[in-house]
């Protein structure tokens, strides 16, 4: 019980100076909230950023798509599910061209309560349609057909009136109209909504299963809702917090380095009337877990304000509803704010077990104690710089995938490894002292006497500086070479919006956009290299070929892995391709922009393309449904192109008179010998704009410049506010020096030389160990591909490398000189 | 009388090699209960150290230091700091009082630390308080007491409880004549009461409050003398004892 009445009197004394002394820790309070409040935003909005299941599921484990060329089959096979599964919600899908444009929208006929499918939908205004000839729209749909409520549009049976205004609330991007059910109006496909059980089902989330129906003219596929991925955000945005506050630890360790200073002899005096060691602990650790809380508290108002405030504005972004008071995941709130406290508080415990071993005499005569060596061993540094390499090399997988260990424990060890490696870094400094002239050598060589304090504010700058670096290095390796990207600067993509499925576009029209690119080209002495889609055959006499106008498409990885060739694979009924691709028709003029000679090509060769391993042909719309009914392809591969958008993928034209293929003019590819300038930029676009197609050119990649640009001012401000910090402390160390240096007869000029000298030094080391703990680190990291790495923004780390010590010596200079004060007997606080 | 402090061929050497200081040089000095002893000297001569030493707030390079009889260098740092909590109190030149607590709580504060109740410690505290004429300033926080006041805080809170062992490093020096002598009157008074104390100064005249003066010269002592005869007779020092 004696222990619980000192450490209440010693807690006590401790918050009535964190109140009383509350401006001096203005600077570490605000630091330590803005950190609080940036992670928590940022962890709520990111948590809040994941489509979920809702949109597509509503409140149902299972959704069965069922397709048909023939609209009249989907009914039995509805009511054979419904059998077979119990109760379900069923919502039928009709795509309907838009006026004047090439693009369809989805009408949809559901029940507006259907105790499944009500989640995806939500009145906006008006209300649900309670008739077939009732309609609700949403916003995209309303300005597509140019309907406002009370209008009449003619959808399938008939004129049908606009009764309301709908959304689904969990994608604001699915733009649909939706009516009541209707025998009349028979859908091209359904969506049934269900919650039952079957073993052909399946439960393994996110997989698409291709029901055996006995009747082969409807197509069923099953797919399962996906786990929420916002547990995987959280676990990465808590990963990221505890980085963030690990920095922000380092930099309040600094602060209450300086605070604990401050208090050295109030220390000695309670130790002098018996505080023991563990009551002088308490007291810092105690003004930790205040500052903390109040931190925590002050970032949590802070946060949770923003939130309210900004959260409808996240909505577009995230392209769903967002309810600010539900959508919180306190759970992780409560991780980050506990997070921040323990930090908080543990970034008090150097200090307070350094100042608890401060002898009690010198204490009391508020002398710093006799500068000794650090403990600390390269060696132990080392190791942990070596174990957080190996820790992310083994933990990232060639996808560049990490998992959440070595993301987090490879960062902290390093971390761990620059803190060890602080003390013995600010060693080095000692013998380029001697070349300086005496101030600056003064300053370099107290530095090294007093590098266990100087290593702290060192480990700060370092880890802030490396995050930087890590962030502007990582943009560089981002951004696309002049070698690589989308498209050389001198190329140019005309085409027709809509890709993988191609709109029709009138011969008169096609003609016309011809002409504009090729008025284009010649304007800037360009080769224009028309590209031409392939497609499947138009259906025959009988009607029996289900695949009018699908695509030829290739998907670099399909579900084996292996590139497939595809051949009407449907992507506007929810299921899509990872990466698909459009092959162009192997045109001699096309070929020959790639430098492939034609007559090189056998010519029992089906496809030209830069995949490798084998490729296989899967055709959707003939009913061959698995891999074992792939048929196999004879293909030379040619080297990539280098740029995504350059045409990569050819179907010879032996291969499409085989397969009775049709093909269908797309696009443009415009070679201008020389870069565009930002006006022929500028121009292309215009064509594109008033014909209806694309155009793309080369990737500007504005956002990793400005990312750089902002990581670089983050890092060097940063910097500038930890040294504005504990500069004062590292001086006041020398405090006696800097006495007796104004005794002797220097002026401010001598003063304002030593604090520039220590922080430009203390500025250029911090930068050079971030700079190479973040190489480190990413060396390890991109272990199995180092060839983004030689990108190096130089200008930014120059800026960093060269330009903070600049800074940090100019802020040093202009803030110090001020005379020390007496050497005279001091107040105790 | 009991002995209450005892050192015993105590010397302090600070640093090393060219640098070494000889504070103290095998130094005896015994305090009985209910005596105060002042110890003089020039600057540099060992009188704090010899202070700091006695009260456990520093260890004798050499030499062994009992209070009450105990040996210190048998005791543990935590064992050292509870002597401190319940036995000895310091009072300084620059009073020391922290800025964080009121008046009375500055005096309960060693008490608290020792887990005695606040409010009992409050009671002994205002207790001390009134004895020296402060129990109205009890509630006042040390920026707001007078000089003279808060050397008075000090001291009661060197003497509260059951604190047997006085240790005074100039308690006058900050304060000007009168409030000097008041303070000096204080501390005899609490030495009559049975406080063993050793007083540090400069002044010969407050040092004539004491039952004995030792007087410090480059670590060793060179006089000591139970009756004064006059403060100035203490700055003719002997050449040897």
């Amino acid at each position: 019980m004696s222990g619980v009445a000192g450490r209440k009197v010693i807690v006590r004394w401790t918050w009535r100076l964190v109140r009383r002394d509350w401006r001096q820790q203005l600077l570490v309070l605000a630091l330590i909230t803005f950190a609080v409040a940036a992670c928590l935003f940022a962890t709520i909005a990111a948590v809040n950023m994941p489509r979920s299941n809702t949109a597509s599921f509503g409140d149902a484990e299972h959704r069965i798509l069922l397709a048909s060329d023939e609209p009249d089959a989907i009914a039995p096979v509805v009511a054979d599910m419904e059998q077979r599964f119990g109760p379900l919600d069923v919502i039928g899908h009709t795509a309907v061209p838009i006026p004047g444009s090439v693009d369809t929208l989805d009408f949809r006929t559901q029940d507006t309560a259907g105790p499944l499918g009500a989640p995806m939908l939500a009145l906006r205004s008006g209300r649900y349609p309670s008739s077939a000839n009732e309609v609700a729209v949403t916003d995209g749909a309303a300005d597509a057909f140019h309907l406002v409520i009370g209008d009449h549009v003619t959808l399938g049976s008939g004129s049908k009136t606009v009764v309301g205004t709908v959304e689904n609330p969990a994608d604001l991007g699915d733009e649909f109209i939706v009516s009541t059910p209707t025998a009349s109006d028979l859908p091209e496909s359904v969506t049934l909504l269900l919650n039952g059980h079957d073993d052909e089902l399946g439960n393994r989330p996110g997989r698409i299963t291709q029901l055996r129906l006995d009747d082969r003219r409807v197509t069923a596929l099953s797919d399962t809702g996906e786990s929420s991925e916002r547990g995987a955000v959280a676990l990465v945005m808590l990963s990221l917090d505890t980085v963030a506050m690990l920095l922000v630890s380092l930099i309040a360790a600094a602060a209450f380095v300086v605070i604990a200073q401050r208090r050295m002899r109030q220390l000695g005096m309670l130790a002098a009337i018996g505080a023991n060691r563990a009551h002088l602990r308490l007291a810092m650790v105690a003004h930790g877990l205040a500052v903390g809380i109040i931190a925590a508290i002050a970032g949590n108002v802070v946060a949770f304000s923003t939130w309210f405030a900004f959260s409808s504005s996240l909505e577009n972004l995230a392209n769903h509803r967002i309810d600010p008071a539900s959508d919180i995941p306190f759970d992780v709130v409560i991780l980050g704010t506990v997070l921040a406290v323990v930090t908080t508080t543990a970034a008090a415990w150097w200090p307070a077990r350094a100042s608890s071993r401060v002898p009690i005499v010198r204490a009391l005569s508020g002398r710093p104690p006799d500068p000794s060596r650090v403990h600390r061993s390269a060696a132990a540094g080392i190791a942990f710089l070596a174990l957080g390499c190996v820790v992310l090399v083994v933990g990232i997988d060639k996808s560049g995938e990490a998992s959440p260990y070595a993301a987090i424990g490879g960062p902290i060890a390093i971390v761990f490894g620059i803190l060890f490696l602080c003390p013995l870094a600010i060693r080095t400094l000692g013998p380029f002292a001697r070349r300086l002239p005496v101030t600056s050598r003064l300053a370099l060589r107290d530095l090294t006497r007093y590098q266990a304090r100087a290593g702290g504010a060192l480990a700060a700058i370092t880890l802030g500086l490396g995050i930087a670096c890590t962030t502007i290095i990582v943009a560089a390796a981002a951004t696309p070479p002049d070698t690589g990207g989308n498209l050389a600067s001198d190329q140019l993509l005309f085409r027709l919006s809509g890709q993988p499925l191609m709109p029709e576009v009138s011969a008169e029209e096609l003609a016309r956009l011809e002409a504009d690119v090729n008025d284009f080209a010649a304007k800037i002495g360009a080769d224009v290299y028309p590209l031409d889609a392939v497609f499947a055959a138009r259906p025959d006499e009988s009607g029996e070929t289900p695949n009018v106008g699908k695509p030829v498409i290739i998907d670099p990885r399909g579900e084996t892995g292996q590139p497939v060739i595809m051949v009407g694979h449907r992507v506007d009924h929810g299921i899509e391709l990872r990466n698909p691709d459009v092959p162009y028709v192997a045109t001699p003029q096309l070929l020959a922009l790639r430098g492939i000679d034609p007559g090189t090509v056998a010519a029992d060769v089906d496809v030209i393309t830069p995949e490798s391993g084998p490729l296989v042909f899967v055709d959707l719309t003939a009913r061959i449904r698995g891999p074992e009914d792939a048929t196999d392809i004879r293909a030379l591969q040619i080297d990539d192109p280098g740029y995504s958008e350059v045409p990569q993928t050819f179907i010879t034209e032996e291969a499409i008179r085989a397969h009775g293929w049709t093909t269908r003019r797309i696009g443009w590819f415009v070679d201008s010998h020389h870069a565009l300038t930002a006006g022929q930029r500028s121009d292309a676009r215009d064509i594109a704009a008033s014909s209806g197609t694309v155009a793309i050119t080369r990737d500007q990649h504005h956002a990793l410049g400005i990312t750089r640009s902002i990581a670089t001012a983050a890092g060097m401000l940063l910097t500038l506010a930890i040294l504005a910090m504990t500069i004062g402390l590292i001086r006041s160390e020398a405090q006696r020096d800097l006495q007796t240096l104004t005794a002797a007869g220097a002026t401010s000029v001598t003063r304002r030389t030593i604090t520039a000298t220590t922080a430009a030094a203390l500025a250029l080391l911090g930068a050079i160990l971030g700079l190479v703990g973040a190489y480190i680190a990413l060396i390890a990291g991109f272990s199995d591909d180092l060839h983004p790495l030689t990108r190096v923004p130089t200008t930014n780390l120059l800026t960093i490398v060269l330009g903070l010590p600049i800074a940090a010596g100019i802020g040093g200079w202009l803030l110090a000189g001020r005379q020390p004060s007496a050497i005279t007997r001091q107040a105790l606080e | 009388m009991t002995t209450t402090i005892e050192l015993r061929n105590v010397s302090k050497v600070y640093g090393s090699g060219a640098a070494e200081v000889h504070a103290l040089r095998e130094v005896d000095l015994s305090v009985a209960a209910g005596e105060l002893v002042a110890v003089m000297g020039p600057s540099g001569s060992g009188k704090s150290t010899l202070l700091t030493i006695a009260g456990s707030l520093e260890e004798p390079t050499s030499g062994e230091v009992a209070i009450d009889g105990t040996l210190l260098s048998t005791m543990s740092r935590n064992e050292q700091a509870r002597l401190r909590r319940r036995s000895i109190g310091f009072v300084f030149q620059d009073f020391n009082l922290l800025a964080g607590l009121t008046a009375s709580e500055n005096v309960t504060l060693p008490l608290e630390l020792d887990g005695m109740r606040a409010k009992t410690a409050r009671a002994l505290a205002l207790e001390a308080l009134g004895t020296l004429g402060l129990a109205d300033r009890a509630g006042t926080f040390p920026d707001d007491l007078s000089g003279g006041e808060r050397q008075r805080v000090a001291i009661a809170r060197a003497l509260v409880g059951d604190r047997h062992v006085l240790l005074a490093d100039e308690p006058t020096g900050a304060l000007d004549s009168t409030n000097g002598e008041s303070v000096m009157r204080l501390l005899r008074t609490a030495s009559e009461r049975g406080v063993a104390g050793i007083i540090v100064t400069h002044d010969a005249q407050l040092a004539s409050w004491a039952d004995r003066v030792v007087f410090l010269r480059d670590g060793r002592v060179v006089d000591q003398t139970l009756h004064l005869p006059g403060p100035e007779s203490l700055l003719e020092p002997e050449p040897h004892r």
